[in-house]
């Protein structure tokens, strides 16, 4: 009975996968197959379980591709759930050129989540149909984490919250030093689940209605009176010490909590005790640190339109060499193409100064190429080609949710009694967007993000062993000389990594003959060797450059035919046998 | 001389009867700490922090009233640099001394009724593993693994004893390519050849060992670690020697920095190492960094720091300090500059003049200082080595170098090799006979300190009526302490919390002015005072409560009439 039921579930299988090649249900647009294994609708955000089960029912649909496991730990004992993507049959994924992507580090920016997620969705579900993918899929791994901050992404989705809240991780923190921990946080007055604004009316107010649309506020002119003073995001003082709102939980920066260029909270607000204070950042750094085949790193925040890189601060200018920038700049620029509205930038020369950063930490700390994506740009609302991201004003955002979202929006003010003030009135703008995009846009975000993102897998290095030239010497040994090629963008070590010898030299080794000698050739047309004298069966080749080739030569007794092979931690291997 | 030496060492036993003067292996420590807890359970409680790799405790102590909640504390760190043992030495007997001196000497007892003393004796064991291992061996590291070489392989070239006398010391090979001479001061010594005055290298000089993965490297990738001294955030060194991957990587450096954070109540750090800030205090200097970084003593701190340390200068007449090593992730500094708390470093120990005879109560004036120190003074060369041999000699100890000995090594078949030089350990820690002789005076400034912590009262509590169940309360309050209520980096890291101030009215009146609870800002000590003030409308009594984690807390009722 089971035999013959598995017999059954077989050929249903087969029957769908000949269906989804020859019998489309309707023209099939370029992109995402009209019917996907794995059905997830792409025009809406996921909680924390909402998530999970979907990694669950990709990997289940692609055993061969995808593996789910937790990397650890939140604070609130969530896993930290990771996927692994890579061809299985075509490799060990921990041997492979890697990438790591994560997102959600900051509580309220989730999309970023979902952006992580559609990759490992579109990968998997054109990995059949699309020769580009396979490859990658073959030769590099994917290891990918929607959400590092699974309790904050659930609590700015199931509390009342607004559009900047919590940014925090939900550890509890004496914000205002009196003792007492997250005693005063925001107030849902009424109780809609909205955290907007609180406005009294008041003859001697510097605030009043805007004429275009009375629900936003904006000042009174120098010369005149205005109506409104305005009181804040919605709460009351809940611990009498005459403050409102001022110890919300958190509160700390997750992305102030890395180890490089990390500073105290005197020079940078938002870190905590030390690097790594918090058990999901814990994760990552265990990961990171059992990972050197991790070549690339992405992590996605929200919002502005951005696509940054370190440093985060002026005095780690000099970490940041030549050689990197200039393969930081070919894929910064290459995502500027992808991703209309974005803008390649310097986290702290374009945006601000950060220390402890997340990625930061990926290239100072571990010599790996990384960058934040600061998902949904402004240019977003309108399209309007203004060479600038900032062109969009309150009115603008007020009119879109008018002509774009029918008022859904925007909580109109409505009054309530607060327990400190008296009558006042709450309303604004709702936390589901300005920060997030707006329904009809999640894919299309998706998309264009995952794009860069697999580009910059791509450009991890592949190594391949060229050529072998075998040459006879007097007294009966031979010269070996054999050329090694990494054919994409990345070096197999960054010279943040030279530098300060973070990891391994690639190894590059010789079989097949007794080796009497070797070296690594500083000139290959001039023949100029640079020897290595102890144990020269395996040289150690401190770098393979970006698009770029190094060659070894051998003095080798015995043998006729050799085996040369490269064994790189974030380039992989190759070998290649001489004829 | 010599004699007169022995014999101090000899009368100070008595001063720690139940604390053997040797050096105590980490079980030793452990039975020692706990006989100590069960034998005054009212005032010792021992607990472990965390596990080291080499399966260690890593011991806290509190030594204060039982019973009694969180209150004002010190906390004493020793060991934190894993070749002084003496430090650790140090801590023992101040957790013996001030255990035994609850309810017998007045001062103690009243300083333990009020204040709570922490001590971690020894903050990184492992290492300390390596001084009671066959061969001895000196290391400042822990256990963990680590690819010094960035061969791929782990603490696969450590030393070896190869004579066999029992301890990892140092072999030189002659040969002119190497860097190395005998100093000219002491043939045991090697120096480097300083190529300025014309001197010519004659050794090769490396610890005792041989090429275990033949990479013509000696003992370049040994087993260990990091060094918990540089493994702090403040002036962290990413990628230098021994720093660990990142800053507090390890489990001891994490338990350290946590039982700090978590104790809100420790408002002075005292550390044994050489990030010596007692001998040399702090002096405030222009900001070098970006931003807000902080590089020197804030102005305000400034000279109670020198206070501080003075205490240690003027009344211990300890003196001929080395210079003080600048920390680079060192825990002490981090204490203060990123912990917010006051902390002060001392070297326990130094080849410098003997203790005097007024340390050792006994004693008395029955030993004078040795005659020798005065011309030892005018010798004294910059060679600590040379320096502390010197020291050795003029109390009589033989083994404090082991003789260069011919060996035949394999790595250098055709070179002359000896092995012999420095026994580990003697240039930072004293012989294990003076321990209990050396403690007093750091014990006496432990005491001393912790009795320098902010102290808050209520004074001047008032009512004035301002008409029908109208009233102005009005208090002062008071810092009746030495130290202020908090230091400029405990306000600025916020670790440190300030004195809050709180008012309760009951259920017949009511605060119509001013906060009920409210922050103020530091509060200056001997007497420093800040006066609150509420307008309470109703009838009955108000409770005010002043209170701080660092300062102690106080509380005053007063009618309303």
């Amino acid at each position: 009975m089971v035999k013959f039921l598995s017999i059954i579930m077989l050929s249903t299988t087969l029957l769908a996968q000949q269906s989804r090649e020859f019998t489309p249900s309707a023209l099939k647009a370029m992109g995402a197959p009209n019917t996907p294994k794995v059905e997830v609708a792409w025009n809406r955000y996921y909680d924390t379980k909402q998530l999970f089960e979907i990694m669950k029912r990709i990997e289940k649909a692609y055993p061969d591709l995808v593996a789910v496991k937790s990397i650890g730990r939140s604070v609130g004992g969530k896993d930290i759930w990771m996927m692994t993507i890579s061809n299985r049959n075509a490799g060990d994924p921990d041997k492979k050129p890697a990438m790591y992507v994560d997102g959600n580090i900051h509580s309220n920016e989730i999309q970023g989540a979902e952006v992580v997620l559609y990759t490992a969705w579109y990968v998997t579900e054109l990995f059949d149909e699309v020769e580009w993918i396979r490859d990658l899929l073959n030769e590099k791994t994917l290891y990918i984490v929607p959400s590092i901050n699974p309790d904050a992404r659930d609590y700015f989705i199931y509390n009342a919250n607004n559009m900047h809240s919590p940014r925090s991780g939900l550890a509890k923190r004496d914000d205002d030093g009196d003792g007492e921990f997250d005693e005063d946080g925001y107030d849902d007055l009424d109780g809609d689940g909205n955290i907007v604004f609180m406005r009294i009316k008041d003859p001697n107010g510097r605030w009043k209605e805007d004429p275009s649309d009375t629900r936003l506020m904006v000042q009174a002119g120098p010369d005149e009176k205005g109506t409104y003073t305005l009181l804040g995001w919605e709460g009351i003082d809940n611990d009498g010490d005459g403050s409102v709102n001022e110890d919300n939980p958190g509160f700390y920066d997750p992305n102030r909590d890395w180890a490089w260029n990390w500073a105290p909270r005197y020079v940078q607000f938002g870190s905590d005790r030390y690097p790594f204070t918090f058990p999901e950042n814990q994760s990552v750094r265990n990961f990171f640190l059992s990972h050197n085949n991790i070549a690339a790193a992405q992590s996605f925040h929200n919002n502005g339109g951005m696509i940054l890189r370190g440093p985060g601060s002026k005095t780690d200018e000099g970490t940041y060499s030549r050689q990197d920038i200039q393969t930081y700049d070919f894929l910064g620029q290459l995502g500027e193409e992808q991703l209309p509205g974005y803008k390649y930038m310097v986290i702290w020369k374009d945006l601000y100064t950060v220390y402890g950063g997340e990625i930061e930490w990926f290239y100072g700390g571990r010599g790996i190429l990384s960058f934040t994506n600061e998902l949904w740009s402004e240019f977003d609302y309108f399209r309007r080609a203004k060479d600038s991201t900032r062109d969009v004003s309150q009115q603008d955002i007020y009119r879109f949710d008018r002509i774009m979202l029918f008022g859904e929006g925007v909580v109109p003010w409505k009054s309530v009694r607060h327990p400190q003030y008296g009558m006042i009135e709450v309303g604004g703008i709702k936390k589901q967007w300005t920060r997030t995009a707006p329904s009809f846009m999640i894919e299309d975000m998706c998309h264009r993000n995952m794009a860069f993102t697999l580009f910059h897998l791509y450009h991890t290095p592949k190594l391949s062993v060229d050529s072998i030239m075998v040459k006879d010497l007097p007294g009966g040994l031979k010269e070996v000389t054999a050329v090694i090629s990494n054919s994409r963008v990345i070096p197999t070590h960054t010279f943040q990594d030279v530098k300060n010898r973070i990891t391994r030299p690639d190894w590059v080794s010789l079989t097949g003959g007794k080796v009497i000698a070797g070296g690594v050739l500083e000139n290959r047309f001039l023949g100029i060797l640079k020897e290595q004298k102890i144990a020269p069966a395996r040289l150690n080749v401190e770098n393979i450059g970006g698009m770029s080739s190094v060659a070894v030569r051998w003095i080798v007794d015995g043998g006729s035919s050799f085996t040369v092979s490269v064994d790189s931690e974030k380039g992989g291997t190759a070998q290649r046998r001489s004829r | 001389m010599k004699q007169s030496v022995l014999l101090l060492f000899l009368l100070t036993a008595y001063l720690f009867p139940q604390i053997p003067s040797r050096y105590h292996s980490n079980a030793d420590l452990a039975a020692a700490l706990k006989q100590l807890a069960s034998r005054y359970s009212s005032v010792v409680t021992v607990e472990s922090i965390a596990k080291t790799l080499n399966g260690n405790d890593l011991w806290s102590v509190r030594i204060g009233k039982s019973g009694a909640g969180e209150r004002k504390a010190l906390l004493i760190v020793g060991g934190i640099e894993g070749n002084q043992p003496v430090g650790t030495e140090h801590a023992l007997r101040t957790i013996e001394w001030l255990a035994r001196s609850y309810g017998t000497a007045d001062s103690i007892t009243s300083l333990l009724d009020k204040t709570t003393v922490y001590v971690i004796p020894r903050a990184n064991p492992d290492a300390a593993d390596a001084m009671f291992a066959s061969p001895v061996s000196e290391r400042e590291t822990n256990n963990a693994p680590f690819d010094d070489d960035r061969d791929a392989a782990v603490d696969e070239d450590g030393p070896e004893d190869l004579n066999k006398d029992g301890f990892i010391s140092w072999m030189r090979i002659r040969d002119p390519r190497g860097e190395w001479i005998i100093h000219p001061d002491d043939a045991r010594v090697m120096r480097k050849a300083d190529a300025s005055k014309g001197e010519k290298g004659e050794f090769r000089l490396y610890t005792e060992g041989i090429d275990n993965d033949k990479d013509e490297q000696w003992n370049e990738d040994p087993r260990g670690g990091t060094d918990l001294n540089r493994n702090f955030t403040y002036n962290y060194q990413f990628f230098a020697r021994n720093s660990g991957i990142h800053q507090i990587s390890e489990a001891e450096s994490k338990a350290l920095a946590d039982f700090v954070f978590d104790h809100p109540s420790i408002g002075l750090v005292l550390t044994f190492s050489s990030n010596d800030n007692v001998t040399t205090p702090w002096k405030n200097e222009p900001p070098k960094g970006e931003g807000n970084t902080v590089t020197s003593v804030a102005k305000e701190d400034e000279e109670l720091y020198t206070a501080l340390a003075k205490r240690f200068t003027e009344s211990y007449g300890l003196k001929d300090a080395p210079k003080p090593v600048k920390g680079e992730g060192a825990f002490s500094e981090w204490a203060y500059y990123h912990a917010g708390r006051w902390s002060l470093s001392v070297r326990p120990w130094w080849p410098g003049e003997l203790p005097k005879a007024k340390e050792t109560a006994a004693a008395k004036d029955s030993v004078r200082k040795p005659a020798e120190s005065k011309k030892e003074e005018k010798d004294r060369t910059d060679d600590a080595a040379v320096k502390t041999l010197k020291w050795y000699d003029a109390i009589g100890t033989k083994d404090a170098a082991l003789p260069w000995t011919k060996f035949k090594h394999p790595d250098f078949p055709e070179k002359e090799v000896e092995i012999g030089g420095l026994r580990p350990f003697v240039l930072s820690n004293p012989p294990a006979e003076s321990l209990n002789a050396f403690a007093a005076p750091f014990i006496r400034y432990a005491v001393s300190v912790a009795s320098q912590l902010p102290s808050l009262t209520i004074r001047n509590a008032a009512v004035k009526s301002l008409g029908d169940n109208v009233y102005r309360v009005t208090a002062d309050v008071v810092n009746d302490g030495f130290l202020p209520t908090n230091s400029a980096l405990g306000v600025k890291s916020r670790w440190v919390r300030n004195v809050r101030v709180m008012i309760d009215a009951g259920k017949s009146a009511a605060v119509s002015s001013g906060r009920t609870k409210q922050v103020l800002e530091p509060i200056k000590g001997s007497g420093g005072y800040v006066t609150v003030s509420w307008i309470v409308v109703g009838k009955g009594s108000v409770r005010i409560n002043a209170e701080s984690p660092v300062a102690g807390s106080a509380d005053v009722n007063v009618d309303l009439k």
